[in-house]
């Protein structure tokens, strides 16, 4: 089974906005405490955007921003459903673990 | 680091190459970072290489049904005594090579897929 973690966090990290890959990799290691390597970080954009998940904004800027798009966007939030999902369904367990 | 970014293929490195080498010039853990994008290079050098044997393979599949098809038809009982003829032995090869490159290339491109994501 593939991991998909680095891709569902670059979709998380686009919600708030636009943001370059840099950036990208400073809001992810917040995030989770760790800064994923360029290989990771790339590798999942460059998924992203032949997904149709994300999009290269065109700027002048040589860092050029990359944003969810609409199918990103509802992507994102499928992801989030799950990860909620998998949470709470993980504290309940824990919970019955901790009464027993 | 431009020689290092040389691990990946053209495409990705003229995509990414510059975000690539800004990040590592402020990374805080460069040895960790290069792994990580050696890793990525290897990775995607491995799907290129199962997308070309799948395509070989798949002209070897279809030029090797097509000779086979051919030699059944100029035999009496058809495919069934096709291995009795020297030539018509032959006329499989292009089609066994090509199952052969398309499962080696299947087989790429699962390692690929299985492998875990990174961080």
């Amino acid at each position: 089974m593939r991991d998909s973690q680095p891709e569902t966090l670059v979709l998380i990290s686009l919600l708030d906005g636009p943001k370059h890959g840099y950036a990208i990799g400073d809001d992810l290691a917040m995030l989770t405490g760790r800064r994923p390597g360029p290989g990771t970080l790339y590798g999942a954009i460059a998924r992203l955007e032949e997904s149709g998940l994300i999009s290269r904004r065109a700027t002048r800027d040589r860092r050029k921003p990359y944003a969810l798009t609409r199918l990103g966007v509802d992507r994102a939030g499928m992801e989030l459903v799950k990860l909620e999902t998998v949470a709470r369904e993980g504290r309940r367990r824990l919970r019955v673990r901790e009464a027993t | 680091m431009t020689r290092l970014l040389r691990v990946l293929p053209e495409p990705w490195r003229s995509r990414f190459g510059a975000e690539i080498n800004d990040a590592m010039a402020m990374s805080h853990k460069p040895l960790e970072d290069r792994v990580d994008l050696i890793r990525w290079g290897v990775r995607l050098r491995m799907e290129q290489t199962a997308r070309k044997f799948m395509m070989a393979g798949t002209v070897f599949v279809v030029a090797g049904a097509l000779s086979l098809a051919w030699a059944a038809g100029e035999l009496n009982e058809g495919i069934a005594e096709i291995p009795r003829h020297w030539w018509s032995m032959l006329a499989s090869f292009p089609f066994a090579i090509g199952v052969a490159l398309l499962l080696i290339g299947v087989g790429h491109r699962q390692q690929t897929q299985d492998q875990p994501g990174g961080d």
